[in-house]
């Protein structure tokens, strides 16, 4: 290991990523467009759903003995076209038939807004001009009742008994931090992870298919310092390219779902306090660190391009994994859980979003994960420094993959 | 070549193109075996989880606390109601509940009764939203509250001697649908997503490397130097890619719907899988013109790419491209109009979903393959002609800042733009008020990254970005000129509204944001029409459509519509792109024919004067009679005219003149 | 000199392969070049040569025998052997998106070049191999020549006593190649001990003060131009070079 070896490789290997339209492609350039598109596109069909609900019309089919009430409630409202039918069993289809019909409900004699709805609902428009008449049906019923009441002479306090409210103590920083944290930590194990991907898959069978990884190693640079340097350039890439989406969700989120909550009578705030920016931070530098030394392992050995990415898919897989585990809100970031790789870094940026981590598990979790990165990196520079790596398939014979990870390092010893 | 000669050279492409896939075992492996081993088993473990998750909640007691003034039999009713319902609650009465215990989750809800100046007691129940325990005991207190209101009315009636039954009861909802058809139109929802995710993942293992990577190892060259031409050479790569991803996503769909029939993963719900009647062999029929499709989108990403690191890139819109029209049936207003079924794509989707749901509708099913195809057929067919081209082996570009290089990037760097100008107006509108968003929005967010271009690409002024002066006549003309593109425009709009309608509500929020706010007169027109003139112009006119026409093969015209379609982006709401975007154009025009782009300005403030004032009065040019609109497009057209007229004298003049300056004002004073 | 440059004694190496089994590729070499000295490896394609050169290079590391580079060996001491050579083959590519200063610059430091001198000495590269034109463009633009250059540049910019070269010349054009010589010459002519390996006899007989012959792994025949063809009586180096090869496999 030497310094200068190290900062010199890392240098030249980020001069190299910021120069390559692909790489920076992937890691700035996309988070940046993708997710102001997606709140576009959002927007866009939210609206195009609006003004395409707004002036559509239900067949609605009324059958003998409905209350007159009702029946005539719908032939009032404008979203409903009412017919008299003679029975239900006209709905559906694309004709002249139905979209819902109304009838009398057994045994509702008497009693106000009774109905039976019968739809198709299979279909968008029975579902829905169900949804109509039943609204309807619920409003025509609570009336009724209310006039019943006024001609028996019951109390209104009597029939109302009493009145449900709900109110929700957390307050608009606990949900901003509950909605982000139920967003956020799987795509930015994504991101984190196709951050990395690239970088390490360029840093590595990229470089042996340019064929500058022999010219590389003809230095007189350790192959250890080599590999750490082209290390400290994928992790560095992945944090990037986590912070950069996690912030740019975080901006997209509180756009769209703000003011739409706040229609709703929540004030909801998506501010996100310097200890949870630190949080996170440490997160991303966690699970790229981790992810940064699988992948440069799994690709080490590719000969080219296309076949590291498919040798690195497998841990862009794994990367995916803790969005199983975030189902459950229970498990948090703790002392047991800090030991888990890439669960420890997606636990701690969503429990960072609510409240201040705990130092012991982050010093736990830097730990174990530093211990994985040395392992892999130890495999990765064993690897590399593997003849049969260097140049596959040439001056060394072509040897399995099985065979070349059984194999001792140097056949002669053997 | 011979037809039969063509079928052999044909079935040889395929047979070597599968051939060369199935020895790349490796990639096999990991981008088909891997994830019909992987899927199934997050799938099984999310499921299992949240499965646990459910029983811990229901079996851990929930803690809730009750209080109030109200009267002891409301308080005593209540408390028996929510303990009585079953499960593991435990309910305890507190005189002043201490709101930390819910914050803390020592207590899960604290339900106050309450009597207030009204009659009506009222029993509110306090949680936490973010707390799934907490919310858990909101879901169990909440119906039976409800049910002992409506047992305590019940009571109520029946002394007075009528039956009551509660509305869960009597207002019932039944459906006609066959057995499995709605579960299939539920399933149906989201089923051509994950169908078009397999194909095109499936797809991409065959086709994405097919011509990009070729390139890249130089043996398309080797290939297009045979006697085969590019149509059985793109015929045959299509083929291949297409059974591939037909092959893969089958196996995919096989592997879950055994491992979903045995019980593998199971939801509440019974499964997410419809029962085994919604299948019918007839699910092929769109499938099949899907994997055409997704296997020529596959193969034209393919063909625009030199290497297979770009092809990869470039896959990621083109991913999102494909796949957002199958979304189309979770909206019901649009999913069930009889157009998308035109539309590529979604018209499959929705043709997929009635299938499911049992209905056969084998016009609209074949309107949505033939749709579908015909775009499958243009993407291939550009994908041969891109194979045909000259930059077909490699384009080296020139490494010199300029407006080609800055055409070449144009759209990029202008995404960027648009998707900051979205966030930050989003932000801006709930900081500010409109005339500082509007001002920030103009100058930081629009001229400053467009003057930092000029710059750095080193834009002449005067070819690339016609600063130069454009006489007298150009700007007079643009004035009438702007009055009648208005009006066009808002016929144009009443026509796009036809396919993409736009709801009251939004027009009415939209109206009230462009008239309210300041009434000074000269603010108002600074601010919506001398400056978005002054700085839209040069931004979208000056910067962008002067650099794309340097584009190679783009030339003026289309670089005008790609900059006007670009301008109709940045005005955001889907409605307003369409007349936007025509407005653009005229501009444009009026830039190309006058060869100034203060020409554009001019016709912009002017017609935004004429719309603000128009919305302002509230004058519809709808109302106009058919003669105005005829004028409009007359004024239009000759005051265009006109404009280039001006510019050929204006060139004959700096012709004859010594000086350029004099030559030009003789030019339009002749005029 | 008492002590050579580059000193091979009994280079061997074997590989396995899955389907041929053990294979020698290097089968008791054993060679020495003084400063000031060229050796031509001479042999067909497959002869071992690249083996060689890369196990001087420590890119390989031998079965058996060794080697040392400027005093370094090779086994006990591989970094401070690859300090001391300036390695270039066919397959030794460059940094597509570095430019040629940035380039040499790179190489320099990963060589341990004293950071001090570390500009003083690219600028002595660049004018050395007349790159100045183009220092500052991306490699990735640059014509096959300029980027031999280039790479002739980036072998020799940490100044290293011993430079190997394995078929340097191979893919260029006529000119090329020709300035290719004149370069290896010209170091020559500095003090530089070169190993030089080529399957082009006119290469071989223009520059190389020593040629070693060799064919599947071992050295035929080793001597100065004169002294083989003497020695095989023949009249070119090649019906020399061909002699040898037949005697052998007979």
């Amino acid at each position: 290991m030497d310094g200068p070896t190290i900062r010199t490789v890392f240098g030249n290997e980020l001069r190299g990523a910021l120069r390559d339209r692909t790489l920076t492609t992937h890691f700035i350039v996309i988070p940046l467009l993708l997710y102001p598109v997606l709140l576009w596109l959002g927007i866009t069909v939210a609206l195009l759903y609006d003004a395409g609900s707004e002036d559509t019309s239900y067949r609605v089919g009324i059958s003998p003995g409905l209350d007159p009430a009702l029946a005539g409630e719908l032939r009032a409202d404008p979203s409903i076209d009412a017919f008299f039918a003679s029975s239900g069993a006209e709905t559906g289809g694309p004709g002249g038939g139905f979209d819902a019909t109304a009838g009398p409900v057994p045994g509702g004699d008497g009693l106000p807004g009774g109905c039976v709805i019968t739809a198709d609902l299979s279909t968008d428009r029975g579902r829905t001009a169900a949804g109509v008449l039943e609204g309807l049906a619920r409003d025509v019923r609570a009336a009724g009742f209310a006039r019943l009441r006024d001609s028996l002479g019951i109390g209104r306090a009597e029939w109302e008994v009493f009145r449900i409210s709900t109110s929700n103590e957390a307050g608009g920083r606990d949900m901003g931090g509950f909605i982000l944290g139920l967003l956020l930590p799987a795509t930015f194990a994504v991101m984190v992870s196709i951050g990395c991907f690239y970088t390490a898959v360029d840093a590595t069978a990229g470089e042996r298919e340019r064929g500058t990884i022999e010219t590389l190693l003809s230095t007189g640079a350790d192959r250890f310092s080599i590999l750490a340097g082209k290390y400290l350039s994928v992790l560095v890439s992945g944090m990037t390219s986590g912070l950069l989406n996690t912030a740019s969700m975080i901006l997209c989120v509180s756009a769209i779902l703000g003011p739409l909550l706040r229609s709703e009578g929540e004030e909801i705030s998506f501010a996100v306090e310097p200890g949870a920016a630190f949080s996170a931070v440490f997160a991303s530098a966690l699970l790229s660190a981790l992810l940064s030394a699988l992948m440069i392992a799994s690709s080490s050995l590719a000969r080219n391009y296309k076949e590291g990415q498919a040798m690195v898919t497998p841990v862009y897989l794994l990367s995916v994994l803790p969005v199983i585990f975030m189902q459950d809100p229970s498990i948090s970031f703790s002392v047991s859980t800090a030991a888990v790789p890439v669960l420890n870094a997606a636990l701690l940026l969503r429990d960072s979003l609510t409240g201040p981590a705990e130092p012991l598990p982050m010093v736990i979790s830097a730990v174990s994960t530093a211990l994985f990165c040395l392992a892999a990196l130890w495999a990765a520079s064993s690897l590399l420094s593997r003849e049969e790596a260097a140049f596959p398939g040439e001056a060394t014979g072509k040897r399995s993959l099985y065979s070349l990870l059984r194999g001792r390092r140097n056949t002669g010893h053997a | 070549m011979s037809e039969n000669l063509r079928w052999t050279a044909f079935l040889e492409l395929l047979g070597a193109e599968l051939r060369m896939l199935f020895r790349d075992r490796k990639t096999l492996l990991i981008s088909i075996v891997l994830p019909a081993v992987l899927t199934p088993l997050l799938m099984f473990g999310s499921s299992k989880i949240a499965e646990t998750r459910e029983e811990e909640i229901a079996g851990d007691t929930c803690r809730i606390v009750l209080s109030g003034n109200a009267p002891d039999s409301v308080i005593s009713a209540v408390s028996r109601a929510i303990a009585s319902g079953g499960g593991p609650v435990s309910v305890s009465l507190a005189d002043s509940p201490d709101p930390e215990q819910l914050d803390s989750g020592l207590v899960h809800a604290i339900v106050t009764a309450d009597v207030g100046r009204r009659p009506v007691p009222v029993v509110d129940v306090a949680y936490r939203a973010d707390m799934d325990m907490s919310r858990a005991a909101l879901d169990a207190i909440l119906p039976r509250l409800e049910a002992l209101r409506d047992s305590t009315r019940e009571a109520v009636l029946s002394r007075s001697g009528i039956s009551w039954a509660p509305d869960s009861a009597m207002i019932r909802i039944e459906d006609t649908a066959p057995p499995g058809a709605r579960e299939g139109s539920d399933f149906g929802r989201l089923a051509m997503l994950f169908v078009m995710l397999l194909l095109l993942s499936g797809v991409s293992v065959a086709a994405l490397d097919s011509i990009a990577g070729e390139r890249e190892r130089g043996s398309l060259e080797t290939l297009l130097s045979t006697g085969v031409d590019r149509g059985v050479i793109t015929a045959s790569k299509l083929s291949a890619a297409c059974a591939v991803g037909l092959m893969s996503a089958l196996v995919q769909a096989a592997d879950l719907a055994l491992l979903a029939r045995l019980g593998f993963f199971e939801t509440q719900g019974g499964g997410f899988l419809p029962p085994a009647s919604a299948f019918s062999p007839l699910l092929l029929v769109p499938v099949i013109p899907a994997a055409i499709f997704a296997a020529a989108l596959v193969l034209f990403v393919s063909a625009g790419a030199s290497t297979f690191k770009e092809a990869q890139l470039k896959m990621l819109p083109a991913l999102l491209a494909a796949v957002a029209p199958t979304l189309v049936t979770l909206f019901p207003g649009i999913g069930s109009a009889p157009v998308t079924r035109a539309v590529p794509v979604a018209g499959l989707a929705v043709s997929f979903r009635e299938i499911l749901s049992g209905r056969q509708d084998i016009a609209g099913l074949l309107l949505a393959a033939l749709s579908t195809l015909s775009l499958a057929a243009i993407l291939a067919w550009a994908a041969a002609r891109s194979m045909s081209g000259e930059g077909i082996i490699r384009g080296s570009a020139s490494p010199e800042p300029g407006p080609a290089m800055l055409g070449r990037r144009a759209f990029q760097v202008y995404g960027m733009i648009w998707a900051v100008n979205v966030i930050t107006s989003m932000q801006m509108e709930r900081l500010y008020d409109v005339r500082t968003s509007l001002l920030v929005g103009q100058f930081l967010i629009l001229l400053a990254p467009a003057v930092y271009l000029a710059i750095r690409y080193r834009l002449p002024s005067r070819t690339v970005l016609r600063l130069r002066s454009p006489g007298l006549l150009a700007p007079l003309l643009a004035l009438p000129c702007a009055a009648g593109g208005v009006i066009l425009s808002s016929d144009l709009y009443r026509l796009a509204s036809l396919l993409l309608p736009a709801g009251e509500r939004v027009l009415h929020d939209f109206g009230d944001a462009m008239t309210t706010g300041s009434t000074d007169v000269a603010g108002m027109i600074l601010l919506f029409c001398l400056i978005p003139g002054v700085v839209e112009e040069f931004v979208f006119r000056g910067v962008l459509m002067g650099s794309l026409a340097a584009r190679r093969g783009w030339g003026p015209h289309g670089a005008l519509v790609a900059s006007a379609l670009v301008f109709g982006m940045f005005h955001f709401l889907y409605f307003r792109i369409v007349p936007t975007a025509f407005i653009g154009i005229l501009a444009g025009l009026a830039v190309l024919r006058s060869g100034s782009l203060f020409t554009g300005m001019v016709w912009h403030a002017a017609s935004n004067a004429v719309a603000l004032l128009a919305a302002r009065e509230a004058v519809e040019p709808v109302g106009l009679p058919l003669w105005g609109h005829a004028a409009a497009a007359v004024v239009v057209v000759g005051g265009l005219l006109l404009m280039g007229r001006g510019r050929v004298r204006l060139r004959a003049g700096r012709g004859r003149g010594p000086g350029s300056t004099g030559g030009r004002r003789g030019g339009t004073a002749s005029a | 000199m008492p002590d050579s440059a580059v000193t091979a004694v009994d280079l061997c190496k074997s590989f396995v392969d899955d389907s041929r089994g053990v294979i020698r590729a290097v089968d008791e070499v054993s060679f020495h070049v003084d400063r000031g000295e060229v050796l031509g490896i001479l042999g067909v394609n497959g002869a071992g040569k690249t083996t060689t050169l890369r196990m001087l290079a420590t890119l390989i590391e031998p079965t058996s025998g060794t080697a040392s580079v400027d005093g370094h060996d090779v086994r006990e001491d591989p970094k401070a052997a690859r300090r001391s050579l300036g390695f270039l083959s066919s397959t030794t590519a460059l940094y597509p998106r570095l430019t040629a200063r940035e380039t040499l610059r790179f190489f320099a430091r990963m060589n341990g070049y004293p950071r001090e001198r570390l500009e003083e000495r690219v600028e002595k590269v660049v004018e050395m191999m007349s790159i100045g034109s183009y220092a500052d463009t991306r490699i990735e633009r640059l014509s096959t020549g300029m980027k031999q250059k280039v790479s002739i540049g980036r072998a020799m910019v940490h100044d290293p006593p011993v430079l190997v070269f394995d078929e340097p010349a191979a893919g260029l054009d006529v000119l090329n190649a020709h300035e290719m010589l004149a370069m290896i010459e010209s170091l020559r002519d500095c003090g530089h001990a070169v190993v030089f390996s080529t399957h082009v006899m006119s290469e071989a007989e223009r520059i190389c003060s020593r040629i070693a012959v060799i064919h599947q792994g071992r050295i035929l025949a080793e001597g100065t131009v004169p002294g083989l063809l003497e020695r095989t009586r023949a009249d070119t180096l090649e019906d020399a070079f061909v002699s040898l090869v037949e005697s052998a496999r007979v």
